[in-house]
């Protein structure tokens, strides 16, 4: 029996130390797809906006996004270069792209509320019981949803290895019972925390008009009448995306069609 | 109406229109309409039908004079006569009537792969209300209401409290929605030209009844106030609410009269069907003289306060140690654009450290509180506080000025200052002015933070998501198995019905090999020692000690059956023979003594002792 305990603890922490492969898995580009050196082109468009020439800037930040990467400085950037291009709908897309990635940078935040401002949108309003749930995951919310994972994914290798430990000596339960429970709480506050979070970014998907007032219509077709307008830059929750028109549902709960192309899907 | 009657109009509709379907028959494009007479509120179906053509796109009717024109959809129909079939494909409209006279619907002229197709043209009647109805008694009040046009039965209007106003200077606005008679749906918040003003969101809209020239309105009124911000001659509005008139839509624009077959009112209500019609209702402008506040008279402490107000002032506590705070309680009420009142002047703060306000805004009031330090025990009272602002009835310049307060400052035991995090006051107020004209983006990231593939997140990989319930089953194995060597240790009987199996398990193969090598004697031996260990196991007993002279002994006290002891006394009695006296033995005899031990393992397998 011994030897089942000892094999069983010694897949666990295997199993710990197998984590991060996962990660280093998702994380690390296919070789193929890396560019020679995405931080210099990073930096030749850096120095292209800082010339004032944004639309190569923005071209040159998007060769960086063909070959399959991404990061938040980068979405951060690209939409700085939006804003100077007064583009304010791609601008907002390029910030809440970035929020995926940085959700606590204070810089991205001042921008996006700043783009906002210039639109004259606001963001999505949650109701009371979103409200209550956002504060809820406010600490989950300070890293982005794959770090929010990793964590989770931690947190609950860590309770199962300490459960077994404690399964495997009772007495340990009466001196420790307290970091056992404890673990427990962090354990499911942190897996229905990522889950909440999964849902509201990965299942609900949202998406930023991107063309100067966006005619929303009955049906997807052209001679359609239009049922409502749509600002630059607003934020809209895409309900089905079919034969180049996406189906759009406004903040107070309108319905009603786009072409596809004039709302990006963040 | 009678039976006959009926059917005869039925039967002279079903020949007049198949008669119009054989006429039509060489037309190559053709408007028709379901009904030539409606009346306001009412709309009709209009058809633009292409015959043995498919593919055309729909047609853009434009502007037709007269009507607000609503696309609803194709239908496209197939008939075969006599084995030749013939196709049409029909573009449907909504017509809404604007307002009474008679219309033409048509000529239409529509090019597609370089033919040229014209329509015919179809005469349409739009009536009162009443006249397509049979006539009740009208009162006065529908009277005049049955002579309105449809922008006469739904319109804005949009007025300002006054045509005169100062820069800064609230202007009540108040934008009306009148509608009579007509179901009005998602009706939108108004929008109004307002280039040179600063506007405030509008308030809840009132809604009520109001009577213009004997006709009786539903008023939708929604408020807001502007103000100026530039000096000028400038014409506000257009206002302008987008919304959804809901129209009758009777079953007769299906092709078939409701007047001439059914005249009840239950048919009536059971084939209306309401049909949404956007339309975007506008207001006249109205203009407004912007001017700018006078300069005569203007008083050096006068920040851009224009309104009515009054000033009250209060300081807290009165008694304080040297360096704790004394808060100066501000407020401003009354009624004026509150966002230009700022912070009033302190007069003479040389002995106090003045900290930022905290500011509070309600509708007719903003307060400040300002906390001060003293920094010299020989303080007496607090600075004085003054307020200016224009008054745009009066038009003149006022100042109110409130304070000093007497405090007592006692040296006592000096401690450290409260912590009041923010700038001297003098400076706060240039910050704040400031903040409204700097605000711009911040700057771009230098680095490109950490790279990761597009679109690649660790929650979809699929080795992940395998690997995650891998642990928690582990846990529950492990669990189990903790369990059962726990019970092990400390359950006597069930550790020992566990041995006694394994022990019997480990026999049985055994005495299948002796069986197969035929050594009768090994077997013998085995089968006893098997027997043997079984029982003294399942029993909790020396193995030694149980022999076939006390089988019964301890057996039969614990409720065993009395066959079941007489075999195993048999068993053991085969064993000693065979073991000690070298007795010959057919194979089908150990195949048979297999077969009763086992039997006899299972029924203590089956009964709990």
């Amino acid at each position: 029996m011994k030897t089942i305990t000892r094999l069983f603890l010694i897949s666990i922490t295997a199993a710990l130390l197998t984590l991060p492969a996962f990660c280093e898995e998702a994380e690390n580009p296919p070789a193929e797809l890396r560019p020679k050196d995405p931080a210099q082109v990073f930096y030749n468009a850096n120095a292209l906006y800082e010339k004032g020439e944004y639309s190569d800037a923005i071209e040159t930040f998007i060769t960086v996004l063909d070959a399959g990467l991404e990061s938040g400085n980068l979405y951060y950037n690209i939409g700085n270069s939006f804003l100077k291009m007064d583009k304010l709908g791609y601008a907002i897309y390029c910030y809440e792209k970035a929020k995926r990635h940085m959700p606590a940078d204070s810089d991205l935040k001042s921008n996006l509320d700043y783009a906002r401002s210039l639109a004259g949108t606001v963001d999505y309003p949650e109701s009371v019981a979103k409200s209550v749930m956002r504060r809820f995951i406010y600490p989950m919310k300070q890293m982005s949803l794959g770090a929010a994972a990793v964590f989770a994914s931690v947190v609950y290798l860590l309770t199962v290895l300490i459960s077994a430990l404690f399964v495997a000596n009772r007495i340990l339960i009466k001196r420790y019972g307290i970091i056992f429970y404890v673990l427990i709480a962090i354990c499911i506050y942190s897996i229905l925390a990522f889950g909440i979070r999964y849902y509201h970014e990965e299942v609900i998907k949202f998406g930023i008009v991107v063309e100067k007032s966006l005619d929303c219509k009955y049906e997807p077709i052209d001679k359609s009448t239009t049922y409502f307008n749509l600002p630059e830059g607003d934020k809209v929750v895409v309900v089905k995306t079919r034969n180049g028109w996406r189906q759009i549902k406004r903040l107070d709960g309108k319905i009603g069609w786009v072409p596809k192309d004039s709302v990006q899907e963040i | 109406m009678n039976k006959t009657a009926k059917i005869i109009a039925i039967l002279s509709i079903a020949l007049l229109a198949g008669m119009g379907d054989v006429c039509a028959r060489d037309v190559k494009f053709e408007v028709s309409v379901d009904r030539k007479q409606l009346a306001i509120g009412e709309s009709c179906q209009v058809g633009l039908t292409f015959y043995e053509q498919r593919g055309i796109p729909i047609p853009d009717l434009g502007k037709i004079d007269g009507f607000e024109v609503k696309y609803i959809g194709p239908s496209t129909m197939m008939t075969v006569i006599n084995g030749k079939m013939s196709s049409s494909l029909t573009y449907r409209y909504s017509f809404l009537p604007l307002r009474i006279g008679n219309f033409q619907v048509g000529p239409f002229t529509f090019d597609y792969k370089g033919d040229k197709y014209t329509s015919n043209m179809v005469a349409v009647e739009v009536v009162e209300e009443k006249r397509l109805t049979a006539a009740p008694v009208l009162t006065e009040r529908d009277a005049l209401i049955d002579r309105v046009n449809l922008d006469d039965r739904i319109f804005l209007t949009l007025r300002v409290a006054k045509a005169n106003a100062y820069t800064n200077e609230l202007v009540p606005v108040i934008v009306k929605l009148y509608v009579n008679k007509l179901n009005v749906s998602d009706i939108q918040l108004p929008t109004f030209g307002q280039e040179g003003f600063s506007k405030a969101d509008f308030k809840e809209p009132k809604q009520y009844r109001e009577r213009m020239a004997g006709v009786v309105y539903d008023v939708l009124e929604f408020g807001t106030s502007i103000f100026g911000t530039r000096s000028g001659e400038y014409k506000l509005g257009p206002a302008k609410i987008k919304c959804n008139i809901m129209v009758k839509k009777s079953a007769s624009s299906r092709g078939w009269s409701r007047d001439n077959l059914f005249e009840d009112d239950f048919f009536d209500d059971f084939l209306t069907r309401y049909e949404r019609h956007p339309v975007e209702l506008e207001s006249g402008d109205t203009p407004l003289v912007i001017s700018s506040l006078p300069t005569a008279g203007r008083p050096a402490s006068f920040s851009g306060a224009v309104g009515d107000y009054q000033f009250i002032f209060s300081a807290s506590p009165g008694k304080v140690n040297l360096g704790d705070p004394v808060t100066l309680n501000m407020e401003i009420n009354g009624n004026g654009n509150f966002n230009t009142v700022l912070v009033p002047e302190l007069d003479n703060t040389d002995n106090f450290r003045v900290y930022d306000p905290e500011i509070k805004t309600d509708e007719h009031r903003k307060s400040f509180k300002v906390v001060l330090i003293p920094e010299s025990d020989k303080i007496t009272a607090t600075p004085k506080a003054v307020f200016s602002y224009f008054d745009p009835n009066r038009r003149e310049y006022r100042t109110i000025s409130q304070g000093p307060v007497s405090i007592t400052v006692e040296k006592g035991k000096y401690e450290a200052p409260a912590q009041v995090v923010g700038a001297p006051l003098q400076e706060s107020r240039r910050a704040v002015e400031r903040e409204d004209l700097m605000r711009d983006i911040i700057y771009i990231k230098e680095s490109p933070g950490k790279l990761v593939p597009k679109d690649r997140y660790i929650y979809n990989n699929p080795a992940f998501l395998m690997f995650l319930p891998l642990p928690i089953i582990f846990l529950a194995v492990f669990s189990f198995l903790e369990a059962r060597r726990a019970r092990f240790r400390t359950d006597s009987a069930y550790a020992g019905r566990l041995l006694a199996l394994k022990a019997s398990r480990r026999g049985m193969k055994q005495l299948k090999d002796d069986i197969r090598s035929n050594d009768a004697k090994r077997f013998y031996e085995t089968l006893f020692k098997t027997l043997q260990e079984y029982l003294g196991n399942r029993l909790d007993m020396p193995t030694a000690g149980i022999t076939s002279d006390i089988i019964g002994s301890v057996l039969a006290p614990k409720g065993v059956d009395l066959d079941v002891i007489r075999k195993i006394k048999g068993l053991f009695d085969v064993c000693d023979r065979a073991r000690f006296a070298f007795m010959n033995v057919a194979d089908f005899k150990m195949t048979s003594d297999l077969k009763e031990l086992q039997d006899i393992i299972k029924y203590f397998e089956r009964i709990k002792i």
